[in-house]
């Protein structure tokens, strides 16, 4: 894949996060596809990782990936970005995270994605580990 | 055009320099203008003061391993997935899943980007390392 198919591959996989528009997802997702998260250190199936994210719909009001800083490489691409959660109750929380996707054929077939817990439930602009 | 033997070199001989705790080395791979940020804080450090952070943790542990390395090079720098295993000088043995990205100017790390899990810091530097 070009430099170009890979970044719109991130671009089209976050968007459709953002929107809650699994079924891009899944059309995005390798039926091979691993999902590795630093918070627990498994990885998940596909449909692991589908379900995960139909479960979690509703649980926020809006889940954007803002700040995208993305590289590609030989074989997929390096996502930097700040996630951004704003609850039901109207309150925001930002996280910085990064995704290390590998991808064949215009899909992403493993994913690794390093979050940090510490952050969860503080506003941002917050800071301190 | 990218130069990925060069960017690969240079990943090596900079994790590779923490592993043998050697500190000369290792700040031949910073360019004089290079700063780490980190995911929990999402400050810039500056060059000295990382050094002395790092020179400070290969003096303090008995042993610091960065294993599983995964590199992909990049236009511009690289990323490199790894565990860092460390001894501590109480002998606890911690571990932590660490994402470094790396930015290049002329054949040295000018920026750094690092993401891990503060939530396992116990985990990595042990329950009683005091840490919040």
């Amino acid at each position: 894949m070009t430099d170009s198919e890979l970044r719109a591959l991130c671009h089209r996989f976050l968007d459709a996060i953002e929107r809650q528009d699994f079924e891009t997802v899944a059309d995005v997702y390798h039926p091979e596809l691993r999902f590795w998260v630093n918070l627990t250190g498994k990885e998940l199936s596909r449909d692991e990782s589908l379900s995960v994210l139909r479960e979690g719909a509703g649980r926020h009001r809006r889940r954007t990936y803002d700040d995208r800083t993305i590289n590609t490489f030989d074989t997929g691409f390096l996502a930097r970005y700040t996630c951004t959660v704003v609850t039901h109750d109207g309150t925001r929380t930002a996280l910085w995270a990064c995704l290390v996707a590998r991808c064949h054929e215009g899909r992403i077939v493993r994913m690794d994605e390093y979050l940090d817990s510490g952050k969860f439930g503080r506003p941002p602009g917050s800071t301190g580990g | 055009m990218r130069q990925d033997w060069n960017l690969l070199q240079l990943c090596d001989r900079f994790f590779d320099a923490i592993e043998r705790g050697d500190h000369e080395t290792l700040e031949s791979c910073y360019a004089p203008e290079a700063v780490v940020w980190h995911s929990h804080d999402c400050l810039y450090q500056p060059r000295a003061e990382n050094l002395a952070m790092l020179e400070a943790g290969m003096k303090r542990n008995k042993k610091m391993r960065f294993r599983n390395r995964r590199v992909h090079p990049f236009e511009g720098g690289f990323v490199q997935q790894h565990t860092l295993h460390i001894t501590t000088e109480n002998d606890f043995e911690g571990k932590m899943d660490v994402c470094f990205v790396a930015y290049v100017r002329d054949g040295m790390i000018s920026r750094i980007y690092e993401y891990f899990d503060t939530g396992q810091i116990d985990r990595f530097l042990g329950p009683t390392s005091g840490r919040g």
